[in-house]
């Protein structure tokens, strides 16, 4: 039997001119600034010589000169200990915060639950640009809410636009807020996924709560609770626009460090860092030295979070 | 009912509201401040028994409200059709067609998808410089240029969503590829009156995508001085004087839309989430 007549042909000649407006676009305004950024890290470009070829000090290869200057700057160190410090604190509060909605919506004595977790997803519905700048009004030392409670509580006054740790303590909040739906609902997931049976066995048992909790629903949610922890670490390590909108880093003060002391903005978190060197010192080329940097400890960051999540998951099976 | 069961159902029933009435404090925070006669935060009672729309008034006469939704408007609607233009085809070459570095291709968007996130703000410097750069040479003016922004958004939206489009397409039978091509349609004919219309979920959920993307997108908007809405919400609130009533009426109006979408489309997100997991 000979093909139909009706037959459709696809030539591959078509199929490029297909695709070739899609990836026309993904080139040229997400590969080739990427590749582009990797030569800019060993230039000097600034806000003046980008515009004008003229300038005194013109566009250059300056080599390695933004790396030793990133180096020497007590700003970076001082960015990468907040910043560090931040995802030591806002995971485990993130964690904590979603874990136990978690196991506290999975309760059936809880009247009208299904209600209260379809609410309590909110923060997914709003834009986050919106939610963090509402955040910002609820500590607005003058009038926020929030701010005033704070203030009550520790008996000083609680402003986020000139104490560094209070800043400090308003990104966790509102990290925690904006990530533990996230954790909530994959916690929740794992926790459904336990087999009644296997419970009502171990009750019949006579096995203690913590028991019941430690060799039966613990094993079920780590793993997928120790994906969640590697996806938010790493939300927390790119920490941009809680800190950002919610005071801009700062507030501004001297720190000092080992490479000596600096005026900085005492919360700019890694990826903020990067973006004021550009876009409020005007230095393009050391900002992207500066994240040629950030990603590569990203990439051992990750890799690392892997390998350890790799190596409990082996100790579990 | 045994009697601790009862007790027990009112203990955590009742931490659960207190629990998910505090963590909402940030929306009644805003809805009431959006109606609060005063400029200040609502945390005073007294303003209860005064609630007013004037906020809402106010901002919506007002010309930087009207210049910014504007400009949200074409840069949204320019996202949809550009992103629909270019990735439509996309996905149905790598639905239907075989050839050389498809499957390499298709890989590399995934892996994209999944990890290019990160370097979102990295290359926003580059970006930004190579913008100035093509300005200075172009003449064209780039930086601070609305029509700009659309391109960027759609370009961004390209390795996941045509991954997401071309699972769409695969569930079409190529038997009405053929009926089509019978009838003398050609293959613009055939992609955006025959195949695209027949794939519904797929066209409403990469609607979507661009919609949430244009809308709400603030740093690239920012960065490359264009003031939609969120760049407007944002100036707003770093002012001297901040009025946190007009703000939240702003910002009520501005997320309206996103919430309201987010609401009627679980299902068809739902569908595309399930087409994306499930194609590896």
């Amino acid at each position: 039997m000979g093909k139909p007549k009706h037959q459709i042909v696809f030539p591959v000649k078509v199929a490029l001119i297909l695709i070739f407006p899609s990836i026309f676009l993904f080139l040229f305004f997400n590969l080739w600034p990427i590749a582009y950024s990797i030569s800019l890290a060993f230039t000097n470009a600034n806000y003046i010589n980008i515009f004008n070829p003229k300038a005194e000090n013109p566009l250059r290869f300056i080599g390695l000169e933004n790396f030793f200057k990133l180096f020497h700057d007590p700003g970076f160190y001082y960015s990468v200990y907040k910043t560090l410090l931040f995802v030591a604190t806002s995971v485990p509060l993130k964690l904590a915060v979603g874990v136990m909605l978690a196991f506290l919506f999975t309760s059936p004595y809880i009247v009208g639950r299904r209600i209260m977790r379809g609410l309590l997803l909110a923060p997914w519905a709003l834009p986050v640009v919106m939610s963090i700048m509402v955040w910002r009004g609820l500590f607005d030392p003058q009038s926020g809410p929030l701010a005033l409670l704070f203030s009550h509580i520790v008996g000083k006054d609680f402003t986020i636009y000139r104490h560094e740790w209070d800043a400090f303590i308003a990104y966790n909040i509102v990290e925690m807020w904006l990530a533990y739906p996230f954790i909530m609902t994959v916690t929740l997931g794992a926790i459904t996924g336990v087999p009644r049976e296997v419970i009502e066995a171990s009750l019949i048992d006579g096995a203690s709560w913590w028991a019941r909790f430690r060799y039966i629903i613990l094993p079920q949610i780590s793993r997928p609770l120790w994906f969640a922890t590697i996806l938010t670490s790493g939300a927390s390590f790119q920490a941009f626009l809680v800190p950002m909108l919610l005071n801009d880093g700062g507030p501004t003060e001297i720190v000092s460090t080992f490479v000596g002391k600096a005026f900085v903005r005492v919360n700019d978190m890694l990826m903020l860092f990067g973006y004021h060197r550009a876009f409020m010192d005007g230095e393009y080329g050391y900002a992207a030295a500066f994240y040629l940097i950030v990603v590569a400890i990203l990439g051992v960051y990750m890799y690392v979070w892997f390998r350890v999540s790799g190596m409990y998951r082996g100790v579990g099976e | 009912m045994a009697w601790y069961k009862i007790i027990l159902k009112i203990a955590l029933t009742a931490t659960a509201l207190v629990v998910t009435l505090a963590l909402l404090t940030p929306i009644f925070f805003v809805i009431l401040t959006s109606l609060s006669p005063i400029g200040v935060i609502a945390y005073d009672v007294r303003i209860l028994g005064n609630l007013t729309l004037e906020n809402y008034i106010d901002v919506i006469s007002s010309p930087e409200f009207q210049s910014a939704l504007a400009n949200s408007i074409i840069v949204t609607f320019l996202t949809i059709i550009i992103s629909i233009l270019v990735i439509t085809p996309a996905a149905y070459a790598f639905s239907r067609f075989k050839f050389k570095g498809r499957s390499t291709a298709l890989y590399f968007y995934l892996m994209f998808s999944q990890i290019g996130g990160g370097f979102g703000i990295a290359a926003l410097v580059a970006l930004f410089v190579f913008l100035a750069q093509l300005e200075r040479i172009t003449g064209i003016p780039m930086i601070g240029n609305l029509y700009v922004l659309p391109f960027i958004y759609a370009a961004g939206m390209v390795p996941f969503n045509v991954w997401l489009l071309k699972s769409f397409f695969d569930t079409i039978p190529k038997e009405l590829d053929e009926a089509a091509f019978m009838d003398g349609a050609d293959w613009f004919n055939l992609l955006f009156k025959v195949i695209l219309p027949s794939s519904k979920p797929g066209v409403i959920v990469l609607t979507l995508f661009a919609f949430m993307g244009g809308w709400s997108e603030f740093i690239l908007a920012n960065t490359l001085q264009v003031t939609t809405l969120p760049v407007q919400l944002y100036k707003y609130t770093t002012g001297l004087s901040i009025y946190w009533n007009k703000f939240s009426a702003f910002a009520l109006i501005f997320a309206a839309p996103v919430v309201i979408l987010y609401i009627l489309s679980q299902k068809y997100i739902g569908e595309a989430m399930r087409l994306g997991v499930g194609k590896r």
